[in-house]
């Protein structure tokens, strides 16, 4: 029997600092919610905006899967490792930290803000040699189909890192219905809906809830109305 | 009230400056921090702590042997690994261990899911 957990979207950590607004799933920064810590590998989901111009001065990381999704405006990334680049909607970056680096993150806009979704999922393996990537993503690929933005493989479709993980992100029209089957025995999925209604079994979630499933092989997914939704695959077993 | 000592060992100077920083702008906290095991050791003879946090960089014989020694010293001090090197969990993972919650806090020394 599956067993789910349920974040609905109002119940998220709130830290709304002027130039940036941030919703926790999880316990981040100054929220902290001893039951919700993480959700297997999965130890940060945040929901991001931020002013236009403003931005994450430069700060360190270190021995974390780090993953940026822009869902809207441009994001401009520096770190230690001489890369400059701008991220934004349509595109995946992703950092691990490993023995350590530092980086900054700035709205390349002075004028719109920035949204992001901000992942941090627990490496498998730590003090790795710090790497960056950012490919760009086929918004066409993702139309009433699951398309996979992240794996443990490199030649895999997506974004890399250094965890039995998987993600995809999909786009449906109301009606769409898919099985999503499991990569990984012990793995469990993380659901956060972007926008819309789905049903993941026989659960209904609407815009920003997020719903966990493990203990299970394979979820059924329909869209209730048109939805935009993430998929995060992660292990379970800690 | 007694702060609580934290012991901060880490090999990246910046990001270990940067966590004690953080950690000693809580006025209920007091950490001190060092690069080097033997440093380290030297500190916990010297001073009672209640929290020892590892951050990046220490390979898995540093690990076990400070692990052995600080436990060895005293059976009930807390060691906790410090993931992500900065501000974001770094309260979390402290508060997490000061109420002996175990959620998120993951003290495997190579594997954290093996």
């Amino acid at each position: 029997m599956a067993k789910t957990v349920l974040h609905k979207a109002d119940t998220r950590g709130d830290a709304n600092h002027g130039w940036l607004h941030s919703k926790h799933t999880f316990s981040f920064a100054n929220y902290y919610n001893p039951e919700r810590i993480h959700f297997g590998a999965l130890r940060v989901l945040n929901d991001d905006i931020v002013a236009g111009g403003k931005g994450f001065g430069t700060h360190p990381h270190d021995n974390m899967e780090i993953i940026s999704i822009p869902l809207e405006g441009d994001l401009e990334h520096k770190d230690s490792m001489g890369n400059v680049a701008v991220i934004k909607n349509g595109e995946i970056q992703v950092m691990s930290a490993g023995t350590g680096i530092q980086h900054s993150e700035y709205n390349k806009n002075k004028e719109e803000a920035v949204k992001f979704l901000q992942i941090w999922v627990f490496p498998n393996k730590k003090n790795v040699t710090p790497r960056y990537d950012q490919i760009p993503l086929h918004l066409e690929d993702r139309k009433n189909k699951l398309q996979q933005i992240l794996s443990p493989n490199t030649e895999d479709a997506g974004v890399w890192i250094h965890q039995n993980a998987w993600f995809h992100l999909a786009n449906f029209d109301k009606g769409t219905a898919t099985e999503y089957k499991f990569k990984a025995k012990g793995n469990g999925l993380y659901v956060f809906n972007l926008k819309g209604d789905l049903k993941i079994d026989d659960q209904v979630i609407n815009t920003r809830d997020g719903l966990g499933i493990w203990d299970t092989d394979s979820v059924q997914i329909t869209a209730e109305t048109d939805a935009e939704f993430l998929l995060m695959e992660v292990p379970m077993a800690l | 009230m007694n702060k609580i000592q934290i012991l901060v060992i880490g090999r990246e100077t910046d990001i270990l400056q940067t966590v004690l920083r953080l950690i000693n702008k809580n006025d209920n906290w007091n950490a001190t921090g060092t690069g080097e095991d033997e440093t380290a050791i030297e500190f916990f003879h010297q001073h009672p702590y209640d929290l020892v946090l590892l951050g990046g960089g220490i390979k898995a014989d540093s690990e076990i042997k400070l692990r052995k020694i600080f436990t060895l010293q005293n059976p009930d001090i807390k060691i906790i690994q410090h993931w992500g090197g900065g501000s974001g969990l770094l309260e979390n993972e402290i508060r997490a261990a000061l109420e002996n919650n175990e959620e998120g806090n993951f003290n495997i020394v190579d594997n954290p899911f093996k």
